[in-house]
């Protein structure tokens, strides 16, 4: 499993659902024999059919079937809908497995671009990705991948059977095969685009809806949902009529199918009746026709063209599929050039940080730095203030330090010895790091705080009491073990920011990377607040962080300015 | 429109002659495509017999079925395409309307800072909105072609041979009606389960992806990857599960049609026996009931659908009446005098789940415009007394009131500013017409004229999802652009310049006082810096 993620070229979407679909290549062709299966059943029943008929009405004899030759009728046709069961189950744990191995590819690609995802993917896009959109493909990993190859098989069985008692039959049914493909290529290639277009509009009016009542509380603050309604009416409206001039070409193809399915049908019909009257005596092996022959090959005909039109309907199915894919491949182009450029990441041990020092470093994508060179030396019991502008890469340098972002330019050398950082599990080891926005996770406060690590709940509280939040927590229904909703729910903004922190104390780092911690503060909380802060550092650690506090600014011993390069827009 | 179930039927009345062709197309369709092969079977077997007696044979008439042949033939394919046309334009009529109907029951709704993902909730209502939608094509549309199927089937058996109608009655109720009411069932069971096991997933991912930095630097990535996997692993081993459970019931209708198929052609054939059926229809039969098993089959899962989509309906309904009684409990007094105010009485709230209040006998008066200053440590309550005094909280007790203002007049700017995907014009705007002067006006006035001009497409570039992503401090900006442009007469800010360096929030402060002086403006804020001699302070403290 491992090595599939390694080969990640695809050439196009279908590429990429071809080269998944391999996942269940064994179901794949089980389910194939059962569409084989149940093919044979219905030639069986045919003839089972025509030699009753044959026997009842056309011999001399007029006798009625035997209980064993109804059996057979019976059975033959319980068998095909066995058989179509379970396919259908088949194809489920197919598609199971393969949208699993999507899954891990997708993630493997998250994981390798990390913070890098964003901005250029949004949070809410991704979600929906790894969870809402490869299940979406259900259907067409367990129904299309197999019907694909059925619509051949299933109508050269059919001609096969059919050419068992006749050959003009099987020709009639075979000329006309190859005219489907010719008008749907006629029809189809100027449909396929228009109708590809116009799914994709459909997907930006479904985005609009999603935007709108995402964003609903903009509009309904504004008291503006009434004409935004009529905006969206008025879309959908412009988009039906253009979507039916569409539609009008593209059920074109069906239609085409439909067609030759018919008539196909009637062709056979006629063919057969008129040979039955004695107008010709084409087309048999031998001059003669039975009944039976004919019943037999009449009830094939609608046969033939059965797969091909139940893979018609599976259209949609595969419109997503193809959809999903391509987010899939966008996300496959943006790792794989990331990955290209970092293959030979340097993961020898680290040692313990006692000195760090930055040299000329630079932070920022490979193609834009995002500052001036910057050196500095750190020591034990360093508080450092990151100053500049904002735009000047603050938080991007905070990201590159914390081992997040790999460095545009320079050496971070530890304890006087340059090392690579990025990525490094003994760096992130070390290190403590707290974002603007306090990151915490659905679950409970023993678990944002723990993550998985075990501590007893005397330290949890004495870290939640070093970041000014016992009481709150004592207070709330449940202590330790509430809920904290994604948006933060009940808790304010600063409340979220103190339990992030008192999780960076809980795991004691060595460097302390903190990003605005105390904008959300008021006065007084910011002043305990910063005198914790005295506390941890003389305890032997490394301060880096960025305040736009003014009375924050006189407990530091070092000052990194920073200064934006050229133009950025922030 | 209260009533959403009610309000659907409308709308599918409204559309009704689009709807009654599509559906009579898609009956004319199929029943061209049984009577195709039915007749063939006849014709067939008919010249078959015909063809034993030279005589038969050349007087039998063979122009008519062939004709006839041809004619279902054409009918089925006209049929199809216009049954496809006609269903989609009612489908996209009444999407139409839905839509916009719908999005305004919703945005009835109160979505404030406590719903609890609101990504995931607009992705709910997406996928209810959908299934709605789904109703006509693909519940209505095939139930009623598979319900006049049946009909034309008994009354073809009518014609043909009115004994044989015993044999095939119960097979045909429990196929119509019996069996599509257990599948609809099972798929009704288990959709809520995975309704609910799939918006975990949703959160999961979402949770995973948010808080990146937080798990690389705790090592926690991979396990919760891990435990993204075996969630959507248990969920897609439950969904195969419930559409076995589903197949089971397929296969049980299929065997009971299966049944009444060879019942009928054994019949038949025992009435050709007996005299009382010419030879050629006992094929007919048989083809006739293949065919129309066929269509029957699709009952099942029509009616799912329909039960999905009912189900749909159902649940916003629930939304509807639990989420739009009314939380305003404010009162506004028309005074003589042209003075506004603000009349806070006694007030106490609580937050559900919360043990203690958060207000307590909580007084409050102001009167003429004023800039009042709202301080206080954090979690003391800011937000919520502003949430409060905008109605979207119901205090549990006492009276928020204001005088010589009416609702509408009362304007609130969260903490969070949504941008929606749309220009930044439509964005500042949200629907209100302004004059491209007074828009220009607001954005200067909060800083944000300049940058206006160095986007791209000036006030025409795209923002939101995908777009332009303004910044934090450019978000909060391009909220109070939006509460300019509103022209209230009482403003609540929260935390409006949070994130702005103090020379740019001072600058905006002092625009925002001069544009808005003449008006009541209640700002919540940690800092202290900007307050001037004129303002007036509130300071919150803890119950």
């Amino acid at each position: 499993m491992g090595k599939e993620s390694k080969k990640t070229q695809f050439k196009d979407a279908a590429d990429l659902l071809r080269q998944f679909s391999l996942h269940g290549k064994r179901e794949n062709r089980l389910s194939i024999l059962l569409g084989l299966l149940q093919i044979a059943m219905t030639i069986l029943f045919a003839f089972v059919v025509a030699d009753i008929l044959d026997n009842a009405l056309f011999q001399p004899e007029k006798t009625l079937p035997t209980a064993q030759v109804w059996l057979i009728l019976t059975l033959s046709l319980l068998t095909k809908a066995v058989a179509t069961y379970m396919q259908n189950n088949i194809a489920n744990q197919a598609s199971i497995k393969i949208r699993s191995q999507l899954r891990q590819f997708a993630l493997n690609h998250c994981f390798t671009l990390n913070i890098r995802l964003f901005p250029r993917f949004k949070t809410a896009e991704l979600s929906n990705l790894l969870s809402t959109e490869i299940n979406s493909l259900r259907l067409y990993f367990a129904d299309y991948s197999a019907q694909k190859y059925l619509a051949v098989l299933m109508p050269i069985a059919v001609i096969i059977a059919a050419a068992t008692v006749n050959w003009l039959v099987p020709i009639i049914l075979a000329l006309t095969a190859p005219l489907v493909p010719l008008f749907m290529i006629l029809v189809g290639k100027k449909a396929g685009q228009a109708s590809h277009d116009n799914l994709q509009q459909l997907n930006r009016l479904g985005n609009l809806m999603s935007d709108r009542l995402k964003n609903l509380q903009a509009l309904q603050l504004a008291g503006t949902t009434e004409q935004e309604a009529d905006k969206l009416f008025q879309k959908s409206e412009s988009f039906r009529e253009t979507t039916m001039k569409v539609l009008r070409l593209a059920f074109l193809s069906n239609t085409i199918l439909e067609f030759f399915s018919a008539i196909s049908v009637a062709l056979v019909a006629v063919y057969l009746g008129l040979f039955f009257l004695d107008k010709y005596q084409l087309g048999s092996w031998s001059d003669d026709l039975s009944l039976s022959q004919g019943v037999f090959l009449l009830m094939l005909a609608p046969e033939f063209y059965l797969p091909l039109r139940r893979l018609g309907t599976l259209y949609h199915a595969k419109a997503d599929a193809t959809s999903v894919a391509e987010h899939l491949l966008t996300l496959n182009k943006l790792a794989s050039q990331v990955s290209s450029n970092e293959l030979n990441l340097e993961q020898q041990p680290l040692p313990k940080i006692d000195s760090l020092q930055l040299d000329t470093v630079q932070a920022g994508a490979k193609e834009r730095p995002l500052h001036t060179p910057i050196s500095i030396t750190l020591e034990m019991k360093d508080r450092v203030l990151l100053n500049g502008p904002s735009g000047s890469g603050k938080t991007t340098l905070l990201d590159t330090l914390a081992g997040l972002y790999p460095l545009h330019q320079g050496k971070i050398k530890l304890n006087e010895v340059e090392h690579n950082i990025y990525q490094h599990p003994d760096w992130q080891q070390q290190i403590g790091y707290m974002t603007q926005t306090p990151e915490l996770l659905f679950a409970s406060i023993r678990e944002n705080l723990c993550l998985g690590r075990d501590f007893s709940d005397e330290t949890l509280f004495q870290a939640l009491k070093d970041a000014q939040i016992e009481e709150l927590i004592s207070s709330l229904p449940g202590g330790l073990d509430y809920i904290i909703s994604d948006q933060g729910g009940y808790l304010s903004g600063g409340q979220a920011q103190r339990i992030a922190l008192a999780r960076v104390f809980l795991h004691k780092p060595r460097l302390l990377l903190l990003d605005e911690p105390t904008a959300n503060l008021d006065e007084a909380t910011a002043q305990a607040f910063m005198l914790q802060l005295a506390v941890y550092v003389e305890q032997g650690g490394i301060l880096i962080m960025t305040s736009h506090r003014p009375t924050d600014q006189h407990f530091f011993n070092k000052v990194i300015t920073m200064q934006a390069l050229g133009e950025s827009h922030e | 429109m209260n009533n959403v179930k009610r309000h659907y039927l409308k709308l599918l009345r409204q559309e009704y002659k689009m709807a009654l062709l599509g559906v009579l197309l898609a009956v004319i369709t199929a029943y061209s495509g049984i009577a195709l092969l039915a007749v063939s079977g006849w014709f067939i077997s008919a010249a078959a017999l015909a063809g034993l007696s030279a005589v038969a044979a050349h007087s039998f008439n063979f122009f008519a079925p062939g004709a006839i042949v041809r004619g279902l033939s054409m009918s089925r394919t006209a049929g199809r395409y216009g049954e496809r046309l006609s269903s989609h334009e009612a489908t996209f009529r009444i999407i139409s309307n839905l839509r916009a109907d719908l999005f305004r029951l919703i945005s009835r709704l109160n979505w404030n800072e406590q719903q609890l993902n609101r990504h995931e909730t607009s992705s709910r209502l997406l996928q209810d909105i959908q299934n709605i939608e789904a109703i006509y094509l693909s519940a209505i549309l095939p139930a009623a072609v598979s319900f006049l199927v049946m009909v034309a089937y008994l009354v073809t058996l009518y014609l043909v041979l009115p004994a044989l109608i015993p044999w095939v009655i119960i097979p045909l109720i429990f196929a119509t009606f019996i069996m599509p009411w257990l599948y609809s069932h099972r798929v009704l069971q288990s959709e809520s389960t995975l309704h609910k096991r799939h918006s975990e997933q949703w959160l999961s991912a979402s949770a995973l992806l948010s808080n990146m930095r937080t798990l690389t630097l705790f090592e926690r990535l991979k396990h919760s990857g891990e435990y993204l996997q075996k969630q959507a692993q248990e969920s897609d081993n439950y969904e195969s599960m419930a559409v076995q459970r589903q197949q089971h019931i397929l296969l049980l209708t299929q065997a009971i049609l299966i049944i009444m198929t060879v019942l009928i052609f054994w019949q038949g054939l025992l009435a050709f026996q007996q005299g009382q059926l010419e030879g050629a229809y006992a094929f007919m039969l048989l083809l006739l009931t293949l065919g129309s098993a066929e269509v029957l089959l699709n009952n099942c899962p029509a009616l799912a659908n329909l039960g999905l989509g009912l189900a749909a309906l159902g649940r916003l309904q629930d939304n509807l009446t639990n989420n739009t009684e009314t939380l305003d409990k404010r009162t506004f007094t028309q005074t003589d005098s042209s003075t506004i105010g603000l009349h806070i009485n006694q007030l106490n709230y609580r937050y559900p789940q919360q043990k203690t209040d958060i207000f307590k006998q909580f007084n409050l008066r102001y009167d003429g415009p004023n800039w009042i200053w709202l301080n206080g440590s954090s979690g003391v309550g800011k937000s919520t007394l502003l949430s409060l005094i905008y109605g979207q909280l119901a205090p549990s007790a006492g009276s928020i009131e204001f005088t010589g203002l009416n609702a509408d007049e009362i304007r609130f700017m969260p903490q969070r500013i949504d941008i929606l995907r749309a220009t930044l014009r439509d964005n500042l705007t949200l629907n209100i017409t302004s004059s491209e002067q007074a828009i220009r006006h607001a954005l200067n006035i909060v800083e944000l004229g300049e940058w206006a001009k160095r986007l791209p497409n000036g006030l025409d570039t795209w923002l939101g999802e995908g777009e332009w992503q303004p910044s934090g401090g450019e978000r909060k900006r391009i909220g109070l652009a939006r509460l300019i442009l509103q022209n209230p007469q009482f403003i609540l800010l929260d935390e409006p310049t949070a994130g702005m360096d103090s020379t740019l929030a001072a600058q905006i402060y002092s625009q925002l006082r001069a544009h808005w002086a003449d008006k009541i403006v209640l700002c919540s804020s940690h800092e202290h810096d900007f307050i001037t001699a004129k303002d007036q302070r509130l300071e919150l403290t803890a119950v």
